[in-house]
């Protein structure tokens, strides 16, 4: 009843009309007639304020053809050389096409070629960068690939940073990310199915996964997800990333997005499916469980001692990051037994000078440290240096020999702020968790931290995505699924794939003798 | 079905270990002794779960006021499994308020008892919401967190452990330990009858083991903490009000690991909330049975706000509560826990044998 | 709408209600040691505040050149009102679970502790770990004597408590270890004495406490001998005397067990074995080469038994139990204990007690012979 009361409000008059109305022109289906001329006026009309439209006639032998396509988004080369030259100089009076198959069979040397009935199909293809081919007397369109938009070079990602491992990353173009997958994934039962999501963005969306591995209920759901999306674009994965999600009320999301194809395929490989957003470098895997986020592919790649000793620093930092200041705030203010005699004396030496409390005290760091962390997402590289300046000696040096903050306080903070950025897939989630925290320490101390605890604890019992707990393996506990989570048993004794993932082919692995 | 035999058995366990807070009443009768009484209790809660496990073995797969519905008929089940309302009610109260108790009494004097009874029944509320499913499937992870605390904490005090605390044995009078006995036998393992109210929800079999298995794993860990808290302190145990902490008190490692008893207030409060959480959920169940509704998700809210008033109400002070643990609340336990099962037990077998004679 | 009625309401009851137990550090006094002063009926308590600003790791600590902690003396008709009223003075909350030390002094100890232990142990801020003290002049002093290597004086005394183990000069006894004893079939405690000598502290011997009351004194020779058998000792120095010549000889690990006999005649002694590993640590007059190992370890062991025979005799004569042998007795047998538990303190008078050491000299050094011949 709350989420509506504030839909309604957030949303104004329109709350009761939960159709949107669409507006486009070619709200009908337009039949591609016979005639050119009749056509090419239909896409005029419609293209009046679109200057990088261009329509270029010519003769094909004696018969009229026209051309339609997007400037800036064909590769201009390929249309002159394939489409229009072919069809200029590969016609004359004697052999004229007569039929829209003697183009695509005799004519066109291009690879991907479609057949299209109406006018709206062949708006969708000239608009994704196609080129829109319609002759006269010819009652059928043809739309010829001839993508040509420019596009950033796979390239080393900026997020998923590893030290020994590949140095790919997805880009924007959906091409080319699933070409980076299938590279990895050469097997014969990978498949790429296409949904188009978005009135006006028409959004490329594949879903990509081994048939023989992944359950089809999850295949099925997940389609039954995204066609279900009635939204005027996407933009970026991030979108589907809540409308796939089972439970987007919650701050942990429960769908996982990568921008490196060898993650992505070693999810595909374990039986998940992989959802490719076009424009968005980062790539969606589902379902997710809660030990994903501290999962990095250089684990497998490095022994697995040495593995389960990383696991284990990042699960460490993942609950130093969400308790150590409000184990602070509430050590000082409520439980100062629990702290040594020596470490009592010097904090309160240290804080004895300064005016606020604790809480605020804390509050007040980390507000300034996410302030920060924001600026320095933004700001322009010339300013870069003198902003990390400031920040470190203003805020930290100067506001404790000014008597604000006590140094064990930034201490904290500082401690709190690095270690968040341990687990990247959680950062968010840390932050709201953080500050929930805070405010129960400071309002009942340890009592109310582990009843904070114990309520996250059971908000992420009651998450589950696609059908497979959150907290698997862990809450219920499935003792053969414990290879991967903190432990990381070594290549060899990994034989199978996590439980529910794959009924049909759990074994991926062979005992070696 | 929908829980498994091995989550329901740590589930037992870790609603066991929930008596950890009340190792005083065992301490108060029999002191340094204190470990006979608590091995006896345990082997004689096999006895009683006996009587539990030949129950749901003649109705399999049937819950508490279903069994009583079946053997008393309509009215005479009603009426009893309206008592059982009102006894899981006073346990899930004396929980509560021993916990609540705990923290104003040790940790934060200040903060009236209200807050923390409130605060901690409405996290009990949210938890029971997930349904007893999901409970046990926490448990098993939060019972190896909590026994390693617990070994840790044994590990660390060997140093100060003296075994001619133990010394001299069986000094005391027969009847004096059974005092003791019963007391610890009606307090944690007793309280295993609320496990009945889940046995439509598990194989039977799985159920019947699970709790047997369940007593045995619970009731290593106590005897483990008691062993500890007597051979630390030895005699002096008899006038520590709560044993275990002042026990934890003693750490003191390089003076560093030292002062770690507050996290043993913590670790009380999970251990009770768990212990709560599954009484208020046996509550709730048996009371949306006993009014008609379909599932108990409506009236969670209701119960948790009626468990706080009363446990507000209820104790006026720690040693109030105190007071009824050691002297009055075994015979309180004891019709719910012993002799009504019996009486059911006996009332089965004669109209078996009524209906074998006809 | 219901529903977010009632978490606002439950937000409200945690967060505008206040946070009661909440106090910053900076609003408590860290109580560090306690000293209880008693004279006539009048009492008198010393207690050790830490003052934070002052301690050296602070940035001005040092430059200053105050103390980093101040005594308060308060005085009242109970250890409770007299606590309560330093708050009094100086306008914090006294916050004692960081308490280390008790001072008491002699006419406090004699009158009877327990009721300063009753406080002590019931406080839910205490801790059972405090070390106990009695000294003959005032715990004021004490507190304010010098402490050269700790910056405040009660780390260093309980310092010294803990390290008495390792010393043969006293016993580490806790309120725990005290409350044992009083709890054990008639045991007496000893409570390390210490007194002032120039502006210093010096432990000299043990006091004597018969129940929670102290009856007398023991000094530290005939200390040694009782802590020969009841001691846990780790460390200590002996000095044996040889011909005029003196050996030093370090402890290194002392086992003994002390137990209850029972005799066919329904006599009861107490048998003693001591043994341990001692180490050489002086030796000018070469007497390990000169007389040989076996003569030097067998007069050791006749020394160490005269010493624990004398000790022996003049404890009996104060009639207190301080070894524990009706505790043993008990815990062996408890019939036989109520039999004689009435007529304990004559029988304790005059028990026999069996004792033989058995040392072994494991390591003699770095050297091993001597420069003069």
């Amino acid at each position: 009843m709350l989420r509506d009361y504030l839909i309604k409000k957030l949303n104004g008059v329109f709350y009761k009309r939960d159709e949107p109305q669409s507006q486009s022109p070619l709200s009908d289906e337009i039949k591609i007639s016979g005639y050119l001329n009749t056509n090419l006026e239909i896409v005029r009309k419609i293209t009046k304020n679109c200057s990088d439209v261009i329509i270029r006639e010519f003769l094909m032998g004696n018969i009229r053809a026209a051309v339609i396509y997007i400037d800036g988004l064909v590769n201009t080369l390929s249309v002159d050389q394939t489409v229009i030259k072919t069809l200029m100089y590969g016609t004359d009076d004697n052999c004229e096409p007569c039929c829209i198959d003697e183009i695509i069979n005799k004519l066109i040397v291009s690879g991907e070629i479609k057949k299209v009935n109406t006018v709206n199909d062949g708006f969708e293809g000239f608009l994704s960068g196609d080129t829109f081919l319609m002759a006269d007397g010819i009652k059928e369109g043809l739309i010829i690939n001839t993508k040509g938009f420019e596009k950033r070079s796979v390239d080393d990602p900026q997020t998923d940073s590893v030290i020994r491992g590949s140095r790919e990353g997805f880009i924007e173009n959906i091409r080319t990310n699933t070409a980076l997958l299938r590279r990895r994934i050469k097997s014969v039962s990978l498949c790429v199915e296409n949904i188009k999501i978005g009135r006006e963005t028409k959004t490329a969306v594949d879903i990509i996964y081994l048939e023989n591995v992944a359950n089809s209920e999850l295949i099925s759901e997940i389609k039954r997800r995204l066609i279900k999306i009635d939204i005027d674009g996407i933009l970026d994965s991030g979108y589907l990333q809540y409308f796939l999600d089972d439970n987007p009320k919650s701050v942990f999301s429960l769908v996982d997005s990568t921008e490196k194809p060898d993650i992505a395929a070693a999810k595909i490989l374990e039986g998940r499916a992989a959802v490719v957003v076009d424009g968005s470098p980062f790539v969606l895997t589902a379902p997710m469980y809660f030990g994903e986020s501290f999962q990095s592919p250089e684990d497998y790649y490095i022994h697995s001692v040495a593995a389960t000793m990383l696991r284990v620093i990042r699960y460490l930092s993942f609950f130093v990051s969400i308790l150590a200041l409000p184990a602070y705030v509430a050590l000082t203010t409520f439980h100062q037994e629990l702290i040594p005699t020596q470490l009592l004396y010097t904090m309160a030496a240290a804080e004895s000078g300064t005016p606020f409390a604790s809480f605020i005290e804390a509050l007040m760091m980390t507000v300034v440290f996410e302030i920060l962390k924001e600026a320095g997402v933004r700001l322009p590289k010339p300013v870069g240096q003198a902003v990390s300046i400031v920040g470190a000696l203003v805020i930290g040096e100067t506001a404790v020999s000014a008597g604000l903050i006590g140094a064990p306080m930034v201490i904290a903070v500082s401690i709190t702020a690095v270690t968040a950025f341990v687990t990247p897939a959680q950062a968010n989630t840390i932050v709201l968790l953080r500050y929930i925290l805070l405010v129960l320490s400071a309002v009942l101390g340890g009592f109310g931290i582990t009843v904070g605890l114990l309520g996250i604890l059971i908000h992420l019992m009651s998450l589950k995505s696609f059908g497979t707990p959150y907290l698997a393996p862990l809450a219920p506990l499935r003792i053969s699924d414990l290879k991967d989570t903190v432990f990381l048993a070594p290549v060899r004794a990994r034989l199978t794939r996590p439980h529910g993932l794959s009924r049909k082919n759990p074994i991926r692995q062979k005992l070696s003798d | 079905m929908d829980i498994n035999r091995r989550n329901m058995a740590f589930t037992v366990a870790l609603f066991l270990g929930g008596a950890m807070l009340l190792t005083s009443y065992v301490t108060d009768i029999t002191s340094w002794e204190a470990w006979v009484p608590a091995l006896l209790a345990f082997f004689l809660s096999f006895a009683v779960v006996s009587i539990y496990l030949k129950l749901t073995k003649k109705y399999p797969e049937k819950h508490l006021p279903e069994i009583f519905v079946c053997v008393f008929g309509k009215c005479a089940g009603y009426a009893v499994s309206w008592a059982y309302v009102f006894f899981f009610l006073v346990i899930a109260c004396f929980n509560t308020y021993s916990v609540s108790s705990f923290f104003v009494g040790y940790v934060m004097p200040e903060t009236p008892d209200i807050v923390f009874t409130v605060i901690f029944v409405f996290i009990c509320s949210r938890a029971v919401r997930l349904g007893i499913e999901n409970i046990t499937k926490i448990s098993i992870f939060i019972f190896f967190l909590i026994s390693l605390f617990i070994i840790l904490n044994f590990i660390l005090l060997l140093s100060q452990m003296k075994i001619s605390n133990f010394l001299p044995l069986f000094d005391h009078s027969f009847y004096e330990y059974l005092q003791a006995a019963h007391t610890e036998l009606m307090n944690p393992f007793g309280e295993t009858v609320v496990f009945l109210m889940f046995a439509d929800k598990i194989k039977n079999n799985d159920f019947r083991s699970a709790l047997i298995w369940g007593i045995i794993i619970g009731g290593v860990m106590l005897m483990l903490v008691v062993i500890r808290s007597v051979a630390v302190l030895g005699v002096t145990i008899s006038i520590s009000a709560v044993p275990s902490y002042e026990v934890l008190r003693l750490i003191n490692i390089k003076n560093m690991i030292t002062r770690i008893e507050t996290l043993y207030s913590f670790l009380l409060l999970i251990l009770g909330f768990f212990k709560v959480s599954i009484i208020y959920c046996a509550i709730s169940r048996l009371t949306a049975y006993l009014t008609g509704l379909k599932t108990e998700k409506s009236i969670i809210n209701s119960v948790g706000a009626f468990l706080a008033c009363m446990t507000a109400v209820s104790f006026t002070s720690g040693f109030d509560s105190v007071n009824w643990g050691t002297k009055y609340a075994a015979f309180f336990a004891t019709p719910f826990v012993f002799i009504i099962p019996c009486f059911l037990l006996l009332v089965i077998t004669v109209k078996r044998k009524g209906e074998k004679a006809k | 709408m219901k529903y977010f009625r009632i978490t606002v309401s439950l937000m409200m009851i945690m967060v505008l209600s206040g946070c009661w137990s909440s106090r910053e550090l900076d609003e408590l006094a860290v109580v560090m040691g306690i000293g209880i002063d008693k004279s006539g009926d009048h009492l008198e308590c010393c207690t050790q505040v830490i003052v934070p600003q002052n301690v050296g790791s602070g940035e001005e600590g040092g430059a200053h050149g105050e103390k980093p902690y101040t005594n308060f003396i308060t005085e009242g008709k109970e250890l409770s009102t007299c606590i309560s009223k330093v708050s009094d003075t100086t306008g914090k909350y006294v916050f004692m679970s960081h308490n280390l030390i008790a001072v008491l002094d002699e006419d406090a100890a004699s009158d009877g502790i327990y009721k300063y232990l009753d406080y002590l142990m019931r406080d839910n801020q205490l801790r059972l770990s405090v070390c106990l003290f009695v000294t003959d002049k005032s715990p004021e002093e004490v507190f304010n004597a010098e402490a050269p290597l700790f910056e405040i004086p009660s780390i260093n005394l309980s310092k010294i408590s803990e390290g008495f183990p390792e010393s043969l000069s006293g016993q580490n006894v806790t309120v725990l270890d005290f409350i044992n004893n009083m709890m054990c079939k008639k045991k007496g405690s000893l409570v390390p004495f210490i007194t002032l000598v120039d502006g210093k502290i010096k432990v000299c011997g043990s006091a004597v406490f018969n129940g929670d009351k102290m009856t007398g004194r023991l000094d530290e020779e005939d200390l040694k001998g009782v802590l020969w058998i009841i001691g846990d000792l780790k460390g200590g120095d002996i000095v044996l005397d040889i011909n005029n010549n003196t050996l030093s000889l370090r402890i290194g690990r002392i086992k003994s067990k002390t137990f209850p006999v029972l005799d066919k005649n329904g006599e009861i002694y107490i048998k003693a074995e001591i043994r341990g590993d001692l180490y050489l640590v002086s030796d000018d007059a070469n007497m390990i080469n000169t007389i040989g190992m076996d003569a030097v370890v067998e007069k050791l062991n006749q020394s160490v038994e005269k010493e624990i025979l004398t000790s022996l005799s003049k404890t009996k004569k104060m009639g207190v139990d301080i070894y524990g042998f009706g505790d043993m007795i008990y815990r062996k047998n408890p019939a036989v204990w109520r039999a004689i538990e009435n007529t304990w303190e004559n029988r304790f008078k005059e028990i026999r007690v069996d004792i033989s050491a058995d040392f072994s000299i494991i390591e003699t050094g770095s050297i091993i012979g001597s420069v003069k011949k």
